[in-house]
């Protein structure tokens, strides 16, 4: 047995060396005993664990956004499953608005991914394709921008925002996505790209004499489509998922987005207080649109988030 | 083609390339910066210089907003809070992430593989206030998850900060549950990159697996997993517990309290000098600790070793190439080099 797989090993080491090794690699795999498979064991074990840690929130939410108020609130604590579930609670967070904040924060995603692509791309572009006086200071300048955390000058942002009249009406959406337009990182990424354009392209359309814009809308553009795929999708759902400065901003405004209509929704009108039920209901509504587009855009966004090291606008 | 369309091309290419580098371009490039600058001088040049100026008010007196800041027990139980917060997070998660990521990646079944692979990178698409809430009605005190199966009435995120460790601790959980899913995906991405044929050459050289993980596996993603603990960590600092206390800004400030929900309290209430002067801070600490890490790393020397290693593995995978078939020809019982 052992003889025929050594000497299956050789002919394959006489095709080529990598073959060999993988073949080499098997036998040994094969061969080692049961001590392999208690690591595999071990493994398995590991991942169920990990697994249900990670999963039992979401079952958690689920099931009790399907139980009633008093079942929720009975003595001894919640059921670990709804015994008679029922879809009450997502009728009544679905007529507090759901749509509302639905649509809002769709509005605003598109002006937080427009603002920040237009923006982006066109300093990336620049910084990729000309020459100008102190780019070198200008570029170094701008990288050390990165090293301050942003979320700490939010008070001051908020001030600007404020006296900018872009707190409320529509200016809000302005209001709402300015802070992470010129992000330091996306526009790095931007120069990255357009850089990675290869000579040859930039001479043949020089030779053709195609204009400035047509070069850049017809042949840069599409050249980087995979690094603005990447940008639109972790700005979309940093935006659906943003939540510090949007409360800040739309404070009493009227206003909600999906994060913040989750607490708007499950809200007592009269007592003001939460109630746990509305909650399940409302978080469940408010993961669910990001989830299904994961699973649907899942290679791309995996892709996407491996490839940059993940950048939460 | 002949010489003379050559020669034709290239002088109109000349001719081109000049007229980008002059100064009608310079103007264009300026042009397409402009509106990048108006934002970042308006989002991040202004809020830094109103912060400064504004924490210098009233210098040396006890009006002074870093004065009342540093004063404040609130702000120094923030950072506290904030700090251990986050280097409990990412020892955790980051150790776990090794771990799940090394047997993803050694998982041969790949639809297997893509299925946990799915299921551990949910969290990270997942909105952080949606599941915020979630996590405080399972660590409800009579409600929750551990009242109802093991009868345990603990205030898991009513401890105030100062007079236990509960809350920290259950706010830790939450911050590990958030933080894998990233270092997951990133570390099953770079142990996949990896050449097998490292793994294969120690295999024939006896190593234990454990041995491999330790002598290829780390040394290989080092520059990985600094890159992991640094934004860990500093991600981690940024860390805001509002939704776990229903959007109530006091309540958690009192319980789990943060450098950001200190700066965000302080906004909300208009109260503009104390949030800079808090904010300024924030960024100090946090560029310093950034800087902390980075030379701690380097005195590690991880990356160092890394280069290191890896030249010892080229070696390494050309003696391979060059024994393996004279081993296989020699009819050596591969199974016995294992043991």
């Amino acid at each position: 047995m052992n003889k025929k797989k050594i000497n299956s090993n050789i002919n394959a080491a006489s095709k080529t060396t990598r073959r060999a090794s993988e073949n080499v690699s098997m036998t040994i795999r094969e061969s080692s005993g049961t001590v392999n498979v208690l690591k595999t064991v071990g493994k398995a074990i590991l991942l169920v664990v990990m697994g249900v840690f990670i999963i039992f929130p979401f079952y958690y939410m689920i099931s009790m956004s399907l139980m009633d108020y008093e079942t929720v609130t009975q003595e001894g604590g919640v059921p670990l499953f709804p015994t008679e579930p029922g879809l009450g609670n997502y009728v009544w967070v679905f007529t507090k608005g759901y749509v509302r904040a639905v649509l809002f924060s769709i509005l605003v995603m598109f002006t937080n991914v427009a603002l920040k692509v237009a923006v982006c791309i066109t300093i990336g572009y620049a910084f990729a394709m000309y020459d100008f006086r102190y780019k070198r200071t200008i570029w170094s300048l701008l990288m050390a921008t990165m090293a301050i955390p942003e979320v700490a000058l939010i008070s001051s942002q908020y001030d600007v925002i404020v006296n900018l009249g872009l707190d409320g009406g529509l200016m809000v959406l302005i209001g709402l996505s300015a802070p992470f337009v010129a992000q330091i990182f996306t526009i790095y990424m931007f120069r990255n790209g357009f850089e990675a354009i290869p000579n040859s392209v930039k001479e043949a359309a020089m030779i053709d004499g195609v204009s400035e814009t047509t070069f850049f809308f017809k042949v840069a553009v599409p050249m980087i489509s995979s690094t603005i795929w990447t940008v639109v999708i972790l700005t979309a759902f940093a935006s659906w998922n943003s939540y510090i400065w949007p409360s800040l901003v739309l404070g009493a405004s009227g206003w909600d987005t999906i994060t913040l209509w989750l607490f708007s929704a499950s809200k007592d009108d009269i007592a003001g207080r939460q109630y746990e039920n509305y909650q399940m209901a409302a978080a469940t509504l408010t993961i669910a649109p990001t989830i299904i587009i994961y699973l649907i855009f899942k290679k791309r966004i995996d892709n996407t988030v491996a490839a940059t090291g993940g950048a939460k606008g | 083609m002949n010489k003379k369309t050559i020669v034709k091309r290239t002088q109109v290419f000349k001719s081109a390339d000049i007229s980008t580098s002059t100064k009608k371009s310079n103007k264009t490039a300026y042009l397409l910066m402009l509106p990048a600058f108006i934002f970042l001088f308006l989002f991040t040049i202004v809020p830094l210089i109103s912060l400064s100026l504004n924490s210098l008010k009233d210098f040396g007196t006890t009006l002074n907003p870093f004065y009342k800041v540093i004063t404040d027990e609130t702000w120094w139980n923030s950072v506290e809070f904030s700090f251990i917060y986050a280097v409990a997070t990412l020892a955790a998660s980051l150790s776990l992430s090794l771990v799940i990521a090394s047997a993803l990646s050694t998982m041969v079944r790949k639809r297997l593989r893509g299925f946990w692979q799915t299921l551990f990178f949910i969290p990270y698409v997942t909105s952080i206030v949606a599941i915020s809430v979630v996590f405080a009605n399972i660590f409800d005190q009579y409600g929750g998850v551990f009242a109802k199966i093991f009868d345990l009435n603990l205030p898991w995120l009513k401890v105030e900060w100062g007079s236990g460790w509960l809350t920290l601790f259950t706010v830790w959980v939450f911050g590990v549950w958030q933080s894998m899913a990233f270092q997951i995906l990133i570390l099953v991405t770079a142990m996949l990159s990896i050449d097998k044929r490292l793994y294969d050459a120690a295999d024939i050289d006896g190593i234990s697996k454990t041995q491999q993980f330790k002598k290829i596996t780390l040394p290989q993603l080092g520059k990985v997993i600094n890159y992991l603990i640094l934004l860990g960590l500093i991600t981690s600092l940024k860390s805001f517990t509002m939704a776990l206390y229903d959007n109530e800004k006091d309540i958690a400030l009192k319980y789990a309290p943060t450098m950001l929900l200190y700066i965000y309290n302080f906004s909300a209430t208009s109260h503009f000098d104390i949030a800079g002067a808090a904010s300024v801070l924030m960024i100090i600490f946090v560029i310093l600790f950034q800087l902390i890490i980075t030379k701690t790393l380097q005195l590690i020397g991880y990356t160092n070793r890394a280069i290191k290693k890896s030249k010892v593995n080229k070696e390494q995978e050309k003696r391979l190439k060059d024994e393996l078939v004279y081993e296989l020809t020699k009819e050596i019982e591969v199974g016995d080099l294992n043991e």
